[in-house]
């Protein structure tokens, strides 16, 4: 009987049929257990027919293996994250961002986890391609394909930029790489835009014509003649806008004068230094006024509205009065636009705060978009604003990190940790009556501080209660693992 | 005493974001009056000042991470816990060392019963069970030292005991007949009136105090729902011939092995309680390196909260011990916490008891030591020899509804309609669970991928991976 159980078992026709019957209900089809089977119930089994019929086909279902499928090689962009060269970041790097993005979840994770991604891809590292869905969503500027691909290599590239290459980068890298491109070689920029314009996105038109305003010329009219006839309506008004700004046309010159009648020359009443002193009577005037006000005053040339009010420029810059913020900020994306760093640093002087930078963004997101060279210069004269004056608030910091695209260089960070500002605020914090409603500020600071200064940022905020300093923590400790920890080697690099 | 605790453990433990958010606010000094540690014992506590005039008192148990906090909070462990154990992972030195006050030698004393000579007895860290096995052991009533009272309860257990043997015989008849009437009508038909026949049929089962099976059949009408309908009658015939075998196993269970008797009554709904367990000389202990490869949770239809930890044994794989093991944990859903208390890609040493089974798997944790770097994982080749050990495996234990395989040298490919399956060179390949495709679509294109997994029988969940590019994690 055993030798028979081991020599007969029922064939897969026989479970089959079994199966069939099952399915059909035995009300329709009664159960006939095929003798292969009859002779594995032990004599004692209970069990009717249809039961054992039902457990020998079940269980018989159960080891079943799947059919072999026809496998499809792997897509391109499935094969495009592990063909970037560059290293990943090391396990205890990725821990570090994963604290980061649990500490941040619900307080706008993004600002944080960017700046991560940004030191990581400036080490030359990229986020590992495991950790891109997760965080992906809070990553700006490309998101996953730049978190992933090589980021553009600087200002080198764009002397080879054609259609093709600038049409492969993600958006945020396109603006960055005309924005370059326009400052190396305006012409050449524009025809770049020109041709590859119609078949941009509405959104993506607008932000391109933004970098017309770089070294903007008579030679740019046309192109901008057209676009002011743009069925979108941002590329439209950008467009509009910046034909308004060609210096030498006559809209111009009508732009020119209704700006000049605004300012009052109130004479020479500094007979010592020779000095004129420029009113506008806007200081007090906010919303609609000052953002008219900003209107009437972007992309007129500073060097032109001096001519035109009768100063030199370094007079017309001298006359104008500190703290009228609504004067000064239209006049800073026209001197950042001309490269002049010195002309930045002297209207960036005049401001009343670094505060400021919040007011610019709402008008003008792209008005501080400077040049890598320029960005020291424009960082040296902010930092010689703030320290002036109040700590920043976190939002004022944030805007000024984004402005600056990155952390400050060394010497500029030393001078803020140094500064009388940042000792009395972190002093304010870890006071016992201290306002911890604002942790984000020693968070933001942080992303503003370099490889270089991460040890005497640490030992500055070493005071601070964990809740007021954690994110920032965590932040620096990432930044120095990029250094410290050996990362995971790329496939292309270990094949 | 801390060295254990680490951010990623104590954000493992926080039932949700806010909390953890709430808990990092709740440091600053003023909030804590009192802060203290006892080395020795792996204690922490401190005194919180809340809303009201009474600071609230918290109190951790490094050992285990077992924790009481006198807040009125829902959440476990809540914001004053999780404060005090941030406070400990970066400031320790604000914390005062010295001797337990009062309140907390109290709490430890029902947490870790005396021992003869009045020493504290350290319960041997749990894992993810602790929170739960210890209330229940606390739940339960202090054994009478009275020898009739002790003999008056032995019987009363015995006698309750032959009552639901005798209820679970009359339950299972009832199964039998239900079984037999869905054979009449056809398996064809059993999807479309699953809902509310498995419902009626569960509920006697309730009756009959068969938990266990009660809720395999009351599941059989959701789980239908999750198949592709062609595949519906034969995931109805799986079913109802796994609970007709354990009907007829339960009957014959004096004929069984000790594992598979076991397993047979657990499926029933009989539980073995933790302290048995460790109680148990004749339990298979293994000490091993372990791999947490997934800590995940799951509402249950009961409203209780599933907490899985699956570990990985590192090292050799000489057959001689579980390859797998799974920390199971129940808590309330209002409360309870919501993770494991483990994260995934956690390495440590550890002393496992497996709970008695053909195919031990479900364990608890007698001793946990220090955590480690991981090391690649050592893993047979090929999904022909996974699937060998999954036939292996329920050829011992026929209700198995998922096992855990470790395949080495496979790959994630695409299949029709974009399916994911992981395939081998020599032309096997699983179909993956497509839940989870964004978090697997990375591991595309990498080769020599060793995978660990959940196998169902037609389609596998992808635990963990070691790659060429590190350990990929999906939950």
């Amino acid at each position: 009987m055993g030798a028979n159980r081991m020599m007969q078992p029922p064939s897969a026709p026989e479970i089959a049929q079994l199966g069939q019957a099952l399915m059909l209900g035995t009300r329709k089809r009664p159960i006939t257990l095929p003798p292969a089977v009859s002779a594995l119930i032990p004599a004692t089994s209970s069990l009717s027919p249809a039961m054992l019929a039902l457990v020998l086909a079940g269980q018989h279902a159960r080891f079943e293996r799947p059919a072999a499928p026809s496998l499809a090689p792997a897509l391109e962009s499935d094969l495009k994250l592990h063909a970037d060269p560059r290293p990943m970041l090391s396990d205890a790097s990725r821990r570090l961002l994963k604290q980061l993005l649990t500490l941040a979840k619900g307080d706008a994770p993004e600002a944080v986890l960017t700046a991560c991604r940004d030191r990581a891809t400036a080490r030359g590292l990229r986020l590992h391609p495991f950790d891109l869905p997760v965080f992906a969503p809070y990553l700006r500027g490309g998101e996953t394909q730049a978190a992933s691909l090589p980021a553009s290599s600087g200002a080198d590239d764009v002397a080879a930029l054609d259609a093709e290459s600038w049409k492969a980068m993600p958006p945020q890298q396109r603006v960055d790489a005309l924005r370059r491109f326009r400052f190396a070689s305006p012409d050449a920029a524009r025809a770049l835009l020109e041709e590859t314009f119609r078949s941009e996105a509405a959104p993506d038109r607008a932000a391109f014509l933004g970098v017309m305003a770089v070294h903007l010329t008579a030679a740019d009219l046309p192109f901008l003649e057209a676009a002011a006839k743009d069925r979108a309506d941002a590329a439209r008004t950008t467009a509009q806008r910046l034909a308004g700004s060609i210096p030498g046309t006559d809209a111009y010159r009508n732009r020119l004068s209704g700006a000049a009648g605004m300012f009052i020359t109130r004479g020479v009443t500094d007979e010592a230094k020779r000095k004129k002193h420029l009113s506008t009577g806007l200081a007090a005037m906010k919303g609609a006024v000052g953002h008219s006000a900003f209107q009437t005053l972007e992309g007129l040339r500073p060097e032109d509205l001096a001519g035109r009010l009768g100063l030199t420029l370094d007079a017309f810059v001298d006359a104008l009065p500190i703290g009228e913020d609504i004067l000064i900020l239209p006049l800073l994306p026209a001197a950042v636009a001309e490269g002049n760093a010195a002309l930045c640093a002297a209207l960036i002087r005049r401001l009343s705060g670094l505060r400021a930078l919040v007011v610019l963004w709402s008008h003008r997101p792209d008005g501080l978009d400077a040049p890598d060279h320029l960005r020291p210069a424009l960082a040296e004269a902010l930092i010689s604003l703030a320290v002036r004056g109040q700590f920043p608030d976190a939002q004022t910091l944030h805007t000024f990190y984004r402005i600056n695209r990155g952390p400050l260089l060394d010497a500029l960070a030393a001078k803020l940790l140094a500064s009388k500002i940042w000792r009395t605020h972190i002093a304010d914090l870890t006071a016992p009556n201290a306002d911890n409603k604002t942790p984000n500020a020693v968070k933001e600071a942080a992303l503003l501080i370099p490889g270089g200064q991460l040890d005497a940022f640490l030992e500055s905020i070493a005071a601070l209660p964990p809740h007021l300093s954690l994110p920032a923590r965590i932040f620096a400790e990432f930044c120095q693992s990029l250094g410290r920890t050996s990362p995971v080697a790329s496939l292309t690099q270990s094949r | 005493m801390g060295a254990s605790l680490t951010r990623d453990r104590i954000a493992a433990l926080a039932p949700d974001q806010s909390a953890l958010t709430a808990s990092i606010k709740l440091q600053k000094p003023a909030n804590w009056p009192l802060l203290g540690r006892d080395e020795a014992e792996a204690l922490l506590w401190g005194e919180c000042q809340g809303s009201g005039a009474t600071p609230y008192r918290v109190m951790a148990d490094l050992r285990d991470l077992g924790n009481k906090c006198t807040c009125p909070s829902r959440k476990f462990p809540c914001k004053h816990v999780l404060a005090l154990l941030w406070l400990a992972c970066d400031q320790l030195n604000r914390f005062e060392p010295g001797e337990a006050p009062s309140w907390v030698g109290d709490w430890l004393t029902r947490r870790r019963p005396k021992k003869a000579g009045g020493e504290s007895e350290a319960k041997p860290a749990s894992g993810p069970g602790a929170s739960f096995a210890l209330a229940e052991s606390a739940a339960t009533p202090a054994k009478p030292t009275d020898p009739k009272a002790a003999e008056r309860a032995e019987t009363q257990r015995i006698r309750l005991r032959e009552e639901r043997e005798a209820s679970i015989a009359s339950g299972l008849d009832e199964l039998d007949r239900w079984v037999l009437d869905r054979l009449e009508e056809g398996l064809a038909n059993v999807p479309a009136t699953a809902a509310q026949t498995c419902r009626s049929a569960a509920a006697r089962l309730i009756d009959a105090k068969a938990p266990g099976l009660a809720g395999m059949v009351d599941e059989l009408a959701v789980k239908l729902f999750r198949v592709p309908q062609p595949l519906r009658g034969g995931y109805a015939m799986e079913r109802l011939s796994a609970m007709a075998l354990l009907a007829s196993a339960y009957r014959n269970q004096a004929a069984l092995s000790q594992g598979l008797r076991a397993d047979v009554r657990r499926l029933i709904g009989w539980t073995m309680r933790r302290e048995e367990l460790l109680e148990d000389a004749s339990a298979l202990r293994v000490k091993a390196r372990w791999l947490v490869v997934s800590a995940r949770s799951e509402v249950q239809p009961d409203r209780i909260r599933r907490l899985e930890t699956w570990l990985l044994r590192l090292g050799e794989r000489d057959g001689a011990a579980p390859d797998f093991a799974l920390l199971l944990d129940f808590v309330p859903l209002a409360g309870g916490a919501s993770t494991p208390p483990f994260y995934a890609g956690e390495t440590f040493e550890a002393e496992l008891a497996f709970y008695p089974s053909a195919v031990p798997l479900r364990a608890l944790i007698v001793q946990r030591g220090a955590g480690d770097s991981t090391t690649a994982w050592a893993a047979p080749q090929g999904i022909a020899t996974a699937l060998d050990g999954w036939d292996r495996a329920l050829a011992h234990q026929p209700w198995l509804e998922n096992w855990p395989l470790l395949i080495g040298g496979v790959r994630i490919a695409r299949g029709e309609g974009n399916a994911l399956w992981l395939a081998d060179d020599a032309g096997g390949a699983l179909p993956l669970d497509m839940a989870k495709s964004e978090t697997i679509a990375p591991l595309i294109g990498l080769l020599g991928i060793t995978a660990a997994g959940l196998w169902d029988g037609r389609c596998l969940s992808l635990l963990a991976a070691d790659t060429p590019i590190g350990g990929w994690y999906g939950g």
